[in-house]
């Protein structure tokens, strides 16, 4: 027994101290503790979206991921759960689907989603999510996770910028060190973009030098290959609805060029206008708002983390001028919802 | 559940905790031990667990049966023991294979067989617990051991947590015993244990989660370019990969078990260190040779019907040992080539023990860089998404090209990391891991701890599931 001991007495201060030593090495340098986004995080919202017994669901991609405030939306509207769902880079379409095939799903969906999003290209963005939620997310990397987030939170050294192997190779390399993230999330998903850190110009130049590619004009997808994922995803409206729950496509603001590069793109009376037209789900397109409209967003897409309660706001302004919502709390608002229209113009 | 989560940590503090009691009687042990197996595997996907219930309880009661039947008329019960156990792996783990290759059998003679689509979801583990019922049920039925009246002690045998999932697939008799015998955590079982615990998972963690598996996982993803020199640095990182995350886990297996008191087989014995296939197999995944050696080789006829029943039976057993891997023909192509090699070491037997008289240790050597290149070789068929990526990765493999892109420093890690393993594995290839452990100091093996923790908690990345979880 005093063998054993002794060797984890040893081991525990050696490594202890060890470890120690790295994250405060990494601290010193300016590092702090985040949460790293990985399927299993992602997992827990969309538990949560099933179980939750009146969940806003918000699917889209950066655009929402980094622009909505939880606690707004739990202040302005306290008979909702907010679950974020939004990934980094990937249109919605494989989530909304999966919603519509889930019958214990009864929600509002606000799917953050612009003519792109549409296309087919863009279908599966976020299957892989979805059938790691189905196939391999259990009760126990529920639990590893919910625990895992604990150690990110109070350790810098978590992230995998920091691990034996990326040091190593940095080392190999001769590279400086890790990326500064300018953007992070929360333990719910929920994320912020600080753009006194970040790079506003990069988003601009990556689509400038797109548009040269392509000689000024993105190459248009025809409308007789984008109209099928519409009428796939307003079965999945109607699936939603049918079960009590609704959907809001929501087209989120864009400035600059990007706003210009994206009317060109999908030119919003052949796509955007004729999908709202055929679909059950309510539609918002955000240059009719004009809160949301004006917004400033510093690389023409993204908003500030600063601004995020007053872009929340906006939105959910919104949304109750046009009775989608309710502020009521969560034992009244049944009766709210069931007075909402059944469908409504876009932009109205 | 699996071993290199936070949850397991959580969830193996509390078992050792509870198992180790003060005025606990051996049976509330046994209680204790089996209802923490039933959330350990539960805790994957708990309808599953009731699958594995019923599997398990229908062969403890028909092993009844057969041990108070005649001799004679035990064949009957064991034939139901047969369909059950191989019905439930067919449906679950081969029915989509089945499915397709009759579709294309049909297709072939010209008749057009749309069948829907099964989805069926492979539980965890099941490929494990159905061998280790199905020998059981095979012993009885010899008259090898006496049947297990306790269904409590039956499904702990099965269920037992360490070893559920992935193995090793334990016998019987050498289980039966424990569980007779009040056991508890002692010092030297905690210390070894520990030992082996962290081992595996610096092992699963560190060299094959970190290193190797983002060097080999571009080489066989579909539509991946492969040049000569990725295909090998793939390849030799995949050889690294799958013995690190297999071993990884039997080591863990064996150091909670022994944490526990309790004894599990190895499953490993330095199997890069193998000169010759035969070898190979007695160093690789030993529970599972072992399995198929005694229940399959030997009822086929093993080696007593002369040099070509020996050699197609050999060639059967490697066929179904691959399948036994996957419901693809990938895998028994590779079972395939291992017999084939298997076949090829036995013709030439003579030839090889002349070479290995005249050439001594250098022969060993040679014959281990050989056996080493057929194992990488096959490694290819083994984790290809079909043939025709593994005879790409074949031809670049064998075709060098001034082509080749420069190996990034991953790559260069994950080589010289392999090369580390391999010279491990030939230092230790006559040596007992559990007795080296065994005469380390309290200082040695404290900073032996230090160095795996700190290496364990500094490599977070993408947590993948344990590769023979899938099997």
């Amino acid at each position: 027994m005093r063998r054993a001991l002794t060797a984890l007495a040893i081991a525990l201060v050696l490594a202890g101290s060890a470890l120690f030593a790295v994250e405060r090495q990494w601290r010193a340098r300016g590092y702090t503790p985040i949460i790293v986004d990985a399927p299993d995080l992602w997992s827990l919202q969309r538990a949560k979206a099933s179980y939750s017994e009146r969940p806003i669901v918000f699917l889209g991609a950066s655009r929402t991921l980094y622009a909505i405030d939880r606690a707004t939306m739990r202040a302005r509207l306290p008979a909702y759960e907010p679950v974020m769902l939004a990934m980094d880079g990937r249109y919605p379409l494989a989530t909304l689907r999966d919603l519509a095939a889930d019958p214990d799903f009864r929600g509002l969906v606000v799917c953050d989603i612009d003519g792109a999003g549409f296309a087919a290209p863009s279908l599966d963005m976020q299957k892989p999510e979805v059938d790691y939620y189905h196939r391999e997310f259990s009760p126990s990397r529920a639990a590893h996770r919910l625990l895992l987030n604990h150690w990110q939170l109070n350790a810098a050294i978590a992230r995998s910028d920091f691990s034996l192997l990326r040091s190593a190779v940095r080392w190999w390399n001769g590279e400086g060190e890790p990326f500064r993230p300018y953007q992070w999330l929360d333990r719910r998903r929920f994320g912020h973009i600080d753009y006194d850190r970040g790079n506003t110009e990069a988003q601009k130049r990556e689509l400038a030098a797109n548009l040269e590619r392509f000689g000024g004009h993105l190459p248009r997808i025809p409308f007789n290959e984008w109209w099928p994922q519409v009428e796939n995803a307003n079965a999945w409206v109607r699936a939603i609805q049918a079960r009590g729950g609704d959907v809001i496509f929501y087209a989120s603001p864009t400035s600059g060029q990007r706003r210009w590069a994206e009317g060109d793109w999908f030119p919003r009376a052949e796509y955007w206008d004729k999908m709202a037209a055929a679909t059950t789900a309510k539609t918002l397109f955000s240059l009719d708002v004009a809160a949301l409209r004006d917004f400033p967003l510093p690389d023409d897409s993204h908003i500030d983390y600063r601004q995020k309660p007053a872009y929340t706001n906006a939105l959910i302004d919104a949304l109750i001028e046009r009775g989608w919502v309710t502020t009521a709390a969560a034992n009244n608002s049944d009766a709210v919802l069931a007075e909402q229209p059944q469908s409504l113009v876009p932009g109205t | 559940m699996t071993f290199d989560s936070l949850t397991f940590v959580v969830f193996f503090i509390v078992v050792v905790a509870m198992f180790n009691l003060p005025g606990l009687s051996w049976s509330a042990r046994k209680n204790i031990l089996l209802a923490a197996s039933f959330l350990f595997y539960g805790a994957w996907n708990p309808p599953f667990l009731l699958l594995l219930i019923g599997s398990a309880s229908v062969d403890w009661w028909l092993a009844l049966r057969m041990a108070s039947a005649r001799p004679q008329r035990r064949r009957p019960w064991l034939i139901v023991s047969l369909v059950a156990n191989l019905g439930l792996l067919g449906f679950f783990k081969y029915g989509d294979f089945l499915r397709d290759n009759t579709r294309a059998l049909l297709a072939i003679v010209g008749v057009d067989w749309q069948p829907a689509a099964f989805d069926i979801l492979l539980p965890v583990g099941i490929s494990f617990y159905t061998f280790q019922s199905l020998s059981y049920c095979i012993d009885v039925y010899r008259g090898e051991v006496r049947a297990q009246k306790s269904l409590r002690d039956y499904l702990l045998f099965v269920g037992f947590f360490p070893q559920l999932v992935a193995g090793p697939i334990v016998r019987y008799h050498d289980f039966s015993a424990q569980l007779h015998t009040p056991r508890r955590t002692t010092a030297d079982g905690f210390t070894l244990g520990l030992s082996l615990l962290l081992i595996g998972l610096f092992e699963k963690i560190v060299l094959a989660d970190s290193v190797f598996a983002p060097v080999a996982d571009p080489i066989f993803k579909a539509g991946a370019t492969i040049d000569s020199a990725g295909a090998w640095t793939g390849t030799i990182a995949f050889a690294g990969q799958i013995f690190c995350d297999f071993a990884g886990y039997s080591t863990c297996a064996i150091g909670c078990a022994a944490m526990l008191g309790f004894w599990l087989p190895d499953n490993f014995r330095s199997p890069y260190a193998a000169a010759g296939f035969s070898d190979f197999w007695r160093r690789w995944h030993i529970s599972l040779s072992t399995w198929l050696r005694d229940y399959l080789y030997v009822p086929l006829g093993g080696n007593r019907g002369g040099t070509w029943f020996t050699l197609r039976n050999l060639m059967l057993t490697m066929l179904l040992g691959g399948l036994w891997h996957g419901a693809a023909w990938t895998f028994v192509a590779w079972g395939a080539f291992h017999g084939l090699m298997l076949v090829l070491e036995r013709v030439s037997k003579p030839a090889i023990d002349a070479a290995s008289r005249l050439l001594g240790g250098l022969g060993t050597l040679l014959g281990g860089l050989l056996t080493l290149l057929g194992v990488l070789v096959a490694w290819v068929w083994f984790r290809a998404p079909d043939f025709a990526h593994a005879a790409q990765i074949h031809i670049a493999m064998f075709t060098p090209g001034a082509d080749s892109n420069p190996l990034g420093a991953e790559a260069k890690i994950a080589l010289i990391m392999f090369g580390a393993l391999w010279s491990m594995h030939w230092l230790l290839r006559h040596h007992d891991l559990r007795r080296w452990l065994r005469q380390r100091g309290a200082v040695s093996l404290g900073l032996i701890w230090a160095v795996l923790i700190v290496a364990i908690v500094l490599s977070p990345g993408v947590s993948r599931a344990f590769i023979y979880f899938q099997f």
